[in-house]
């Protein structure tokens, strides 16, 4: 399938996932056709506050996993500093089941660069580092032809689009780290160290890139800028939710008919975005879902109270995986909305086996930096490494728990949490399973391993060959 | 210079108005400096650090920090597949062990004929094309074509991909 309508609910209009769809929606012409950058000289032409407070007033919140207030954010750089000031971009996009912020760097790079602009324009930086993941081939050749596109056009330079303020943009590659994805890492590798997460305060709004005053933002976020200004406030507020503004993009992987990418409403529910992608696979069970990436807490089918509205009896409560997709509501059901990509078990997955797998990564990429975290990830993955063959006990499981305990909350950043959360929300709520393993001594899914069974979504191979 | 061509200094000190520090420049020179070598030899990391003006210990410490730079050598085709859960789910256990079996090698290994490396990956952000992986040339890379995903695994495309591989 290749028509837009595919992948948004019947009726919605497509803003930051349009131009996927059109041959040369990825170059400045592609752009410009749109009305590109008209909201860029519109901001051009205001204060920054004025920016600022309507970003504030448009309800952004960071889609890079934390769900901060953006204008809030860009309020925090001090107005006056002695010291260059930094934007920097967060496109080092590596949490397990995200894929969104590398279609619009390889799709639609000018609505992110277009977003940059004003984003730099507001916080008064001159400079933009977009920190893009070194693994990216296709995004990072299109996003290195916009940016040169963006110079040639004066979108760039020493008077961006003839108003006198200079703004610069690098594409800077990372090389390989799951860790710099956590800005203060970034920050590190983008200055030229390994990334180990530094310690807050000083946040970056105070002291980030090169100890200058930096806001640090997602793609998703920064790319939904000029739809602010370019569509209007109100239009914008529409798009979403209470609390949480504009449009959103969807990741979906995993055991469902038609995995990809698709643009909802923010609050849009869950239940029916899996039968937008129509439904769960081969006409299976739902067994769980985690809502916002790997690091985010399964949701269940089962009732939850915490959905309903006060005074529900029991018997009406919706299921956690009913829940409206945005950041408040994902909370209220006990996950988070994370970065957006959702991940969908069949009911023929071995929980164990899928943790186990998650606790392996978080293994690999700790940093190493903090003693709970470094030692923590690896008792999670061993001990797992045990109970998925066979050879656990009930004192493993005990000892899983209690290495949790020690890893929540106990260390600079948040990568102990990320594996932390996931496994007390896996054994919660799939505790059977769990015992399964002690008690029979083996899995009880036999050969977990399915066939390779692609669906075929757009690739990057197909792309660049038609350009 | 003990290893690095001209050409590669010259990109590398054309980095240094980009960024404010010169050890900055540590992760684009790196970059630029695998793709002259193909891997990065301690001799390479010494080039490195005397044109950014850095103490040699950084360079190191960042060349074992991230897994996109070799301290080793590697073949000529570097093919690593995600084993992430979102691939897993969709059938990466299978196409890692066919890669295997198609190669002769382990995952970590390289082949005899120093073709083809193969390594295991974390997610690579291309979950809705799962089962997928990362092909590049480490000493060619950056070219189109030469830095790329190939999603949308089976065993019959894999095997045709790695055929291909010369």
């Amino acid at each position: 399938m290749t028509s837009a309508a595919d992948w948004a609910p019947k009726g919605f209009e497509q803003t930051l996932s349009k131009r996927w769809f059109v041959s040369d929606g990825w170059t400045y012409a592609g752009y410009a056709r749109d009305g590109g950058y008209e909201a860029l000289r519109k901001c051009l032409a205001m204060q920054p506050d004025e920016i600022i407070d309507q970003v504030k007033k448009s309800n952004l919140r960071g889609r890079g996993g934390a769900g901060f207030p953006t204008g809030m954010k860009w309020g925090f750089v001090p107005k006056e500093s002695k010291v260059p000031k930094y934007l920097v971009i967060n496109a080092d996009e590596s949490e397990p089941g995200t894929y969104k912020d590398r279609y619009i760097l390889s799709r639609d790079p000018h609505l992110l660069l277009e977003g940059c602009a004003i984003g730099a324009k507001a916080i008064g930086a001159n400079t933009i580092y977009i920190y893009i993941r070194g693994e990216f081939g296709l995004p990072y050749r299109r996003l290195e032809n916009a940016v040169k596109e963006a110079y040639e056009k004066g979108i760039f330079g020493d008077s961006s689009m003839g108003s006198g303020y200079r703004i610069d943009c690098v594409v800077h590659r990372g090389a390989g780290a799951y860790i710099c994805g956590e800005e203060t890492a970034l920050l590190e590798s983008l200055e030229g160290k390994i990334g180990r997460p530094r310690l807050k305060p000083p946040f970056p709004a105070v002291k980030g890139a090169f100890a200058g005053p930096t806001s640090v933002n997602n793609v998703e976020t920064v790319a939904c800028v000029p739809l602010i200004f370019s569509r209007g406030l109100d239009w914008f507020l529409k798009q979403g939710s209470p609390g949480n503004g504009g449009p959103k993009l969807m990741c979906v992987s995993g055991h469902v008919e038609r995995p990809g990418i698709y643009e909802i409403p923010n609050g849009y529910p869950a239940n029916k975005f899996l039968e937008l992608c129509g439904g769960v696979w081969k006409g299976r069970k739902l067994k769980g879902m985690q809502p916002g990436g790997s690091s985010t807490p399964v949701l269940k089918p089962q009732p939850c109270k915490a959905l309903a509205p006060e005074g529900t009896p029991e018997h009406m409560w919706p299921l956690e995986t009913d829940v409206p997709l945005d950041f408040d509501n994902v909370k209220k059901a006990g996950s988070m909305f994370g970065s957006a990509g959702m991940m969908v078990f069949d009911d023929h997955t071995c929980m164990v086996r899928s943790l186990l797998t998650l606790g392996n990564f978080y293994a690999h990429e700790s940093c190493g930096q903090c003693t709970p975290c470094r030692e923590g990830t690896g008792w999670v993955a061993k001990i797992l490494h045990k109970l998925e063959h066979g050879q656990g006990t009930d004192g493993d499981i005990a000892k899983l728990m209690s290495a949790t305990d020690y890893m929540m909350g106990m260390t600079i950043c948040v990568l102990a949490d990320s594996i932390a959360m996931p496994v007390k929300s896996f054994f919660d709520k799939y505790r059977d399973e769990f015992m399964d393993h002690v008690r029979n001594h083996k899995c009880g899914f036999g050969d977990y391993a399915v066939e390779p069974t692609p669906y075929n979504f757009w690739e990057d191979a197909t792309a660049e060959r038609a350009s | 210079m003990r290893v690095l061509s001209k050409e590669t200094v010259d990109a590398i000190e054309a980095l240094k108005k980009r960024y404010p520090t010169k050890l900055a420049c540590t992760l684009p020179a790196l970059h630029l400096a695998q793709k002259q070598i193909g891997y990065l030899p301690q001799d390479a990391e010494l080039d490195v650090a005397e044109v950014l003006d850095v103490p040699p210990a950084r360079v190191h410490e960042v060349v074992t920090f991230y897994t996109m730079f070799h301290g080793h050598k590697v073949g000529r085709h570097v093919v690593k597949i995600c084993r992430n859960l979102a691939c897993q789910l969709r059938g990466s256990d299978k196409v890692i062990a066919h890669a295997e079996k198609v190669l002769g090698i382990k995952c970590g290994e390289t082949t005899p004929d120093g073709r083809v490396t193969l390594e295991h990956e974390e997610c690579l952000a291309a979950c809705g094309t799962a089962p997928m992986l990362w092909y590049g040339q480490p000493g060619d890379g950056g070219k189109p074509g030469n830095e790329t995903f190939v999603e949308n695994l089976t065993t019959e495309k894999l095997e045709k991909f790695l055929g291909g591989l010369s």
